[in-house]
């Protein structure tokens, strides 16, 4: 090749390379599920030529009946439950429903690897489901774009079973007074420590904490295992930590009206300091660092931490493969601050795109969903994966489970990422971009300083601000 | 002017000459010029737009589902005045991409002088050599990762194990031990590229030149220097240049060993632009990121490609 026109050729093939880097979100079409022939019945129009006395030929149409194509309706669901059993009862609660009501319905449902791009297309091209079962984390872009339709009407209604919604989930789908999305459940949290460490030290429970942390030195025995499992590296459960235990001492990200930033507080230095000295002394493990959503879980599953916070799923994993571990395990409250006991939760809730041409229809799904009982027998199913976004569901047998119980505990003070105000645009983004979870990195693995860790995250959160005016 | 200077055409007039109409070039293969035509316009078609729209992206601010807002040149001021990832993003992207590079190069030569030899079971040696390069990335990604395990990976069982260590180190959670593993790991994956393509370069060395200087009574150390390296050089530089570029770009295997941390100091530019533009929603700042990566690269092909022409005009 000439010189002259390897410079050219090299550039242009070094451009491609490097573009291949950010590619625009192009959606992975996964047609997982169609759950039901579509029957579509061909207009019939039927002329009948009938002969009449006196020679007259009258042509009469006797018969012309244009039947209707039956309504099809699309949903998404942009996750799996904890089992293939509850999976296999939501799509066939959903089915039941179209059945009885004559529509058909093709029912998706994938991974959030495989949906999240599809869903960052639909918002593209506005091409949502007509029902979109999703993380509330995702609803307010779509409310930002205009697509998702008012359903104050529907959670009005369903406000009045079972206690009506928790006042963190109802928060967290209302913006400007109105509800775009239909809470649906949360993925509250669980303190677990470990019963037999505790028995051996003589300590209590761990109620705040200044406790948790006393523990976590105490019974700091590394390398056999570690005094604490906090997750601190890049992810979400960093994020809903921190905001936890900022929210304990009275801090937040943003102030109630969710228009100021609130993080540059002795609040903030006190809750990274209490962080950073347990990590000088060792009592964490340092790869929490560069883990993910899945790293607190095989921890303390293998026993090298004493104390995590998760969800239900590590209690079902001990239950399934290790029971001696979960009777070594106390289950609780995650600790409080001096302000309260909070966890920082994820919610779900279906969203119905404006443009929907089954408006009832889906609306109508949707009700039937929540409806209490068909609602109970999925959370039943779900055994504490998800938890009711309902305050009041104390008749259910499930919640007598000792496992269960603190969970479903936790959920009237399990609030929704941007408290205390309510979860706007920017405080979600605020949450997707980690802003917190970068923030403890630069102290712990950087050697920052608070005081440049938190000018750090407020110049990212006012840019945050900035960009969503 | 001296008499030479006058007797060479001018490089542009040369150009036009070939290429024109009616130059000696185009002559000579216009046909194949004409059949090639339609896979340019396809090629420029799939290069050109995703650069434009790149570019084009790069100067705005693009939320998902919210309308593009031309903000010019602030992402890129962004990027060089507030983002404190960049320095890590610049300084990792470099050493990961020159060292892993070095390493290949290193092992990979040695691979290749290896199997060039007569030894037993060469064949499955070479088959055997080339699983790190044939194995999915994510199987090997995934399995370093579990073997850089702080608790319970297999390097640090080894270590503790054999009264080395007392303690076990967090390979994946310190700053410059982080970047070491993944460097370690990406070598490992990538050596037996090199040493596959070397190995096809040695075997296109003439046998008589090796035989001539051990009879001059040359050293082993002498053919290489002397033989094996001048005429593997061609090979030796497309395969730097290759996996230079790829390296440079990598993404799985520091996404899934470290997502870019501890903090940012692993990110490479894949990395932080799918952070930015995947996790952060922002597409218009992640374009930017990538496009700042290019000027890098050109400044390393710029520095490699005349070598390569040298190489051409002496053949």
């Amino acid at each position: 090749m000439s010189r002259k026109l390897f410079v050219p050729f090299v550039v242009l093939m070094v451009a491609s390379l490097i573009l291949t880097a950010c590619p625009a979100p192009t959606p992975q079409v996964v047609e997982k599920v169609v759950t039901q022939e579509v029957v579509k019945e061909v207009p019939k129009e039927v002329v009948v030529t009938q002969e009449v006395p006196k020679e007259v030929v009258v042509t009469k149409e006797v018969e012309k009946e244009v039947v209707k194509e039956r309504p099809k309706l699309t949903m998404w669901v942009d996750h799996f439950f904890f089992s293939a059993a509850t999976d296999a009862m939501f799509k066939s609660q959903a089915l039941q429903y179209a059945q009885q009501n004559g529509f058909d319905l093709e029912y998706v449902q994938d991974s959030p690897d495989v949906m999240l791009p599809r869903e960052s297309a639909a918002l593209e091209s506005k091409t949502f489901p007509d029902i979109l079962y999703t993380d509330v984390a995702h609803i307010s872009p779509v409310v930002s774009a205009g697509q998702a339709l008012d359903v104050s009407d529907v959670v009005a209604e369903l406000n009045k079973n079972m206690g009506g919604f928790t006042p963190g989930m109802l928060a967290a789908v209302t913006l400007d007074g109105k509800q775009w999305a239909v809470p649906y459940a949360m993925a509250t949290e669980e303190f677990y420590v470990r019963q037999d460490i505790l028995d051996k030290l003589g300590v209590k429970y761990p109620d705040t904490w200044e406790d948790a942390f006393a523990l976590a030195l105490k019974a700091n025995n590394p390398p056999t295992i570690w005094g604490l499992g906090l997750q601190l590296g890049n992810n979400y459960d960093t994020e809903n930590q921190l905001n936890a235990m900022l929210w304990g001492y009275g801090g937040s990200v943003f102030s109630a009206d969710g228009k100021t930033i609130t993080l540059d507080s002795p609040v903030t230095r006190q809750v990274l300091d209490m962080i950073k000295k347990a990590w000088d002394a060792g009592a964490e493990p340092k790869d929490t660092l560069t883990g993910d959503e899945s790293w607190n879980n095989t921890q303390y599953q293998s026993g090298k931490v004493v104390m995590i916070q998760n969800t239900g799923s590590v209690a079902k994993w001990m239950a399934a493969n290790d029971p001696d571990l979960l009777k070594n395990t106390a289950l609780g409250a995650p600790p409080a601050g001096p302000k309260g006991r909070f966890v920082s939760a994820t919610g779900i809730a279906m969203l119905i795109p404006n443009y929907s041409k089954n408006l009832d229809l889906a609306k109508g799904l949707v009700k039937y969903l929540e409806s209490p009982d068909i609602y109970k027998a999925l959370l039943t199913e779900m055994q504490g994966f998800r938890m009711p976004a309902y305050v009041d569901t104390s008749d259910m047998k499930l919640w007598a489970d000792p496992f269960m119980k603190p969970l479903q505990a936790n959920v009237p003070f399990s609030f929704l990422p941007g408290y205390p105000g309510p979860a706007t645009p920017s405080a979600l983004q605020a949450y997707n971009q980690k802003v917190l979870a970068a923030m403890v990195g630069h102290v712990l693995a950087d050697n920052w300083s608070y005081d440049q860790a938190i000018a750090d995250a407020v110049t990212k959160l006012q840019t945050i601000l900035d960009q969503m005016k | 002017m001296s008499q030479t200077a006058l007797s060479k055409p001018k490089p542009l007039r040369n150009l036009w000459h070939r290429l024109s109409p009616g130059g000696r070039e185009f002559q000579r293969s216009s046909l194949g010029v004409v059949l090639a035509v339609p896979l340019l316009l396809v090629l420029f078609g799939l290069l050109a737009y995703p650069i434009f729209s790149a570019v084009l992206l790069s100067l705005q601010n693009k939320l998902p589902g919210q309308p593009e807002r031309f903000v010019g040149l602030a992402n890129y001021i962004e990027i060089f005045t507030k983002d404190s990832a960049l320095t890590d993003v610049i300084v990792n992207t470099i050493l990961y991409a020159v060292a892993s590079v070095v390493f290949k190069t290193i092992i990979g030569l040695v691979m290749a002088l290896v199997l060039n030899e007569a030894i037993p079971a060469r064949n499955f040696f070479r088959g055997w050599l080339l699983l790190p390069w044939i194995a999915p990335v994510l199987v090997t990604a995934l399995t370093w990762r579990w073997m850089f395990a702080e608790t319970g990976g297999i390097i640090n069982f080894v270590l503790m194990g054999s009264g080395l260590l007392h303690m076990p180190p967090a390979w994946l959670a310190s700053r410059w031990l982080a970047r070491l593993a993944l460097i370690i790991a990406n070598t490992w994956r990538g050596f037996p590229f090199f040493g596959v393509t070397l190995l096809a370069g040695l075997q296109s060395i003439p046998t008589e030149l090796y035989e001539a200087a051990e009879i001059d009574g040359a050293s082993i150390w002498q053919r290489i220097r002397n033989i094996t390296l001048p005429l593997l050089e061609p090979v030796l530089l497309i395969v730097i240049i290759l996996s230079t570029i790829w390296t440079f770009n990598d993404f799985t295997l520091v996404w899934i060993l470290t997502q870019g941390g501890p903090s940012q100091s692993t990110h490479l530019f894949a990395t932080y632009s799918f952070f930015q533009a995947f996790r952060a929603n922002r597409y218009g700042y992640a374009a930017a990121v990538s496009l700042v990566a290019t000027p890098l690269l050109l400044i390393f092909i710029a520095a490699l490609a005349p070598r390569m022409w040298k190489e051409e005009e002496v053949e």
